[in-house]
């Protein structure tokens, strides 16, 4: 009867694919190589969700972006496309908290004991302060610099980074020193630390406002958070060593 | 003469940037891709949605994709993981909003579809099915509705063929487990297990 069930099953018509298929091949022929992030980008726990305020217009291009993310480049990351809050409702998100009050200071030498890896730099600035932050998987160092925050995470293989973003937030696909990344910007957005099994770790939402530039190098993942212009954000992702 | 090319030449040609010849392909296994994706994801937009990633992320494999070997099981391989990830990003995302108490729009996470079927066993079964675990549910998927050899079943879930054959054992003893427990109208001599091999 299984068999017969299954012969007999009433499949929806089958969609003709083939035309959205085609354009968006012509459209990217220079997509990153399937796997070149899969790997490596493993490590960290965030979630990003968008607010309804603010709340952009929606470009292919950003949708392109956002399934992207999603898929090839970051997998192990999980970034969830949310549904558009319905305008005017109060979303419960917490206030924004700046990630010193959750981090610890430390110094940059435990900062590399804690990851296991020598800290990343930017040439000619100095940090103002080293944060550890390790309620995740894979401990954080965040550096702070005057205007932005670098954040470093040294993969280790496990999925553990989670991210969330309206439908509509700006997320856009970008290359740093030859490796794929990605800018999301517009309004706010919630981090939150995920476990070794993928769970949400009580109390480490935290809304962010600031843009975010994301990029891989080698076995680290790389984040600058606070630079408001992309290109500015991109010019200083490439100078990190 | 295009639709005519077997699946190896329409790759070689794909290779060589034609770009019609990988719609040709995309034609030949739609139907298969997203009926696939519709038993995984029970959800005709969502499945739409998951095939033609399926077909441009192929393309963008193709590169590495051996012409010895089959299409079809290599396709379905990406629709079949690409679906879980979707029903699997479903979960995250509704616990997510329950968890944020999130407001959002009635329209726009879509429930999975209810499917029309006609009898009240057909019903029974369907759920029945849909009771199973996961890896239980697409090794039946693939050998009874979408009724690929266990050789390709193999190639799909990435698994030996010995191990698709026991697969396929276990999920019958216990879409019967289901059937008995939950559905006895249904007779659990129904549920399939030895019709497969």
């Amino acid at each position: 009867m299984l068999n017969e069930f299954a012969r007999a099953f009433p499949y929806p018509a089958t969609p003709d694919v083939a035309p959205g298929v085609l354009m968006r091949v012509a459209e990217r022929p220079s997509a990153p190589p399937p796997g070149a992030w899969r790997v490596r980008l493993t490590t960290a726990v965030l979630a990003l969700v968008g607010l309804a305020a603010a709340t952009l217009a929606v470009s292919d291009g950003a949708r392109e972006a956002v399934a992207e993310f999603f898929g090839i480049a970051v997998e192990g990351e999980r970034i969830e496309v949310l549904p558009t809050p319905i305008a005017g409702l109060p979303t419960p998100f917490p206030e924004p908290v700046d990630i010193a009050e959750r981090a610890r200071a430390v110094t940059p030498q435990e900062a590399r004991d804690a990851v296991g890896d020598e800290l990343v730099g930017v040439p000619g600035r100095e940090p103002l302060a080293v944060y550890l932050l390790a309620p995740g998987q894979a401990p954080v160092v965040v550096q702070r610099y005057q205007g932005f925050d670098l954040w470093q995470v040294r993969t280790n293989g496990a999925p553990n980074f989670e991210k969330g973003v309206i439908d509509g937030r700006v997320v856009e696909e970008v290359t740093v020193n030859g490796t794929a990344g990605y800018w999301i910007a517009g309004g706010q957005r919630l981090v939150t630390f995920l476990d070794a099994e993928g769970t949400p770790v009580a109390g480490t939402q935290r809304t962010v406002l600031a843009p975010t530039l994301l990029w891989h190098d080698g076995e680290r993942y790389l984040r600058i958070e606070g630079i408001g212009e992309l290109a500015e954000a991109l010019a200083v992702a490439e100078g990190v060593r | 003469m295009q639709p005519e090319q077997d699946d190896a030449g329409l790759i070689a040609a794909t290779k060589d940037a034609d770009t019609a010849a990988f719609g040709v392909l995309v034609r030949r296994y739609q139907e298969v891709a997203f009926r696939t994706a519709y038993l995984i994801v029970r959800d005709a937009g969502a499945a739409e949605d998951v095939t033609q990633e399926a077909f441009v992320r192929a393309h963008r494999a193709l590169g590495g994709f051996r012409a010895s070997e089959p299409f079809r099981p290599w396709l379905l391989r990406i629709v079949t993981n690409l679906a879980l990830n979707e029903v699997r990003s479903r979960k995250r995302r509704s616990g997510l909003l329950e968890r944020m108490g999130f407001a959002v729009g009635s329209g726009s996470a879509p429930a999975p579809e209810v499917i029309a079927l006609e009898t009240e066993r057909q019903r029974m079964l369907w759920r029945a099915i849909c009771e199973l675990p996961e890896d239980d549910r697409v090794v039946l998927f693939l050998r009874h509705f979408m009724e690929l050899p266990e050789r390709e079943i193999a190639e799909v879930i990435g698994k030996a063929p010995g191990t698709v054959k026991s697969r396929l054992h276990r999920a019958s003893e216990r879409l019967r487990g289901v059937i008995e427990a939950r559905y006895p109208t249904l007779k659990p001599a129904s549920a399939g297990g030895e019709e497969h091999g």
